[in-house]
């Protein structure tokens, strides 16, 4: 296969959509150019604003976080640390490669660590009745990300999510007819409650988890190939997985999944004043960020943990399986630590 | 060749296309990328006997059980 800008040896695809073979120069020439394309498409920020982007320690947000500072932007980085397999080094293994991309960017990297500011880690969630870890984990997240963002000034929150994720998200949303979420999912969220919810943006949304490896292969972007070990069986890679195998049937699939619901999404969305007032309601008590409740959902699962430690509770049967199931996990996700391109 | 893949390692002793590689393992080609001897290839490219061949999987977000 020839590199359809130059002739030489394509070494990287795009996704079948795009029918593009490239060689390795040309493809991370072409990869900044077409997310440049994006953010411009989707007016995600202007040239002076303040980024932070919230890095996890894989491919994509390290990846975005490289392209835009490539691009010219003031981009800051933001990891949280929640103690992800604090025993096997998962979370830490992701700080380390988020700070070996800082040190190489040149560029700030703040860390919020889950177990510093409140003496938990996510392992302390894996038995909450009805609750998932995942869902634990994505409050947090979402939770510091904003924090952080207000904090530093930043005008702009930078995800990594990827094509894949936004489709298999949309999925999700999909088939629990989640009339709520589907409201919400675009490649920009805008402002609101007076800059307290900071604006949102993705610049990979219109690239695949593939387009994203190559990429972060040919810089030598170094990221954490291991999957969490608490995230075997997660309802989206489901998704992702009968996504794939309808793609592999019919090639450009997500794509048209996505942009049809880009298309047609104003239909799930209440009035612009209705979303405002939703979410300037209240203040969080303990924490002061917008908060439809009294007490936010970061704080509540803080407050609740605590609360259950400090009486000092143990933890059940259904606790120790998940923990043997997340060593098991980690057995095989260590042997990747060790082998993965950002190793030593 | 030697392929590794998922903790694994396999062993084809003949050549073969990436495709042909990614089929014999039951792979979707969209999920993965190849590497031989630590640079990446495109999925017409001939794998030989020699190769040190590693495909890794892109898919992020957990692991099905």
């Amino acid at each position: 296969m020839k590199c359809k800008i130059c002739g030489g040896k394509a070494v990287a695809e795009a996704s079948p959509e795009k029918c593009l073979a490239l060689c390795a120069p040309c493809y991370v020439d072409w990869f900044p150019r077409f997310i440049a394309e994006t953010i411009r498409k989707f007016r995600m920020f202007a040239a002076q604003d303040r980024l932070l982007v919230a890095v996890s320690g894989g491919k994509d947000s390290l990846a975005v976080w490289e392209v835009l500072c490539r691009l010219g932007y003031a981009a800051e980085g933001l990891h949280v640390n929640l103690s992800i397999g604090a025993e096997h080094g998962y979370s830490s293994a992701s700080q380390r490669h988020c700070e070996e991309l800082a040190a190489r960017l040149g560029k700030a990297l703040h860390v919020v660590d889950l177990k510093q500011r409140h003496q938990l880690e996510i392992g302390d969630f894996l038995d909450m009745k009805d609750r998932p870890v995942c869902s634990c984990c994505g409050t947090f997240k979402r939770h510091f990300m904003n924090a952080v963002a207000v904090e530093r000034g930043a005008d702009v929150l930078v995800t990594g999510h990827n094509m894949d994720d936004e489709c298999a998200t949309l999925l999700g949303n999909v088939l629990r007819w989640d009339l709520h979420y589907l409201s919400r999912q675009a490649p920009v969220l805008p402002a609101r409650t007076a800059g307290q919810l900071v604006r949102k943006v993705k610049p990979l949304c219109h690239l695949t988890e593939r387009e994203t490896t190559q990429y972060a292969i040919l810089r030598g972007i170094p990221y954490v190939r291991a999957e969490c070990p608490f995230s075997t069986g997660a309802t989206t890679i489901s998704g992702k997985h009968a996504l794939d195998l309808l793609e592999n049937r019919s090639p450009g699939t997500k794509r048209r999944f996505y942009d049809g619901y880009l298309k047609n999404s104003a239909v799930f969305r209440p009035p612009e004043a209705e979303l405002e007032q939703a979410a300037a309601e209240l203040s969080c008590v303990d924490c002061g960020m917008p908060s439809a409740h009294e007490v936010c959902g970061s704080c509540r699962l803080v407050r609740f943990m605590t609360e259950r430690k400090a009486q000092g509770q143990t933890t059940g049967g259904r606790r120790r399986r998940r923990r043997a199931a997340a060593a098991v996990a980690a057995a095989a996700m260590q042997a990747a630590l060790d082998t993965g391109p950002g190793a030593p | 060749m030697i392929i590794r893949y998922l903790n694994r390692q396999l062993e084809l002793p003949e050549r073969a296309s990436v495709l042909k590689v990614l089929r014999h393992l039951g792979v979707l080609p969209e999920t993965v990328v190849v590497m031989r001897n630590g640079e990446l290839v495109a999925r017409d490219e001939i794998l030989y006997p020699e190769d040190d061949v590693e495909v890794i999987r892109v898919i992020s977000g957990g692991r099905l059980p």
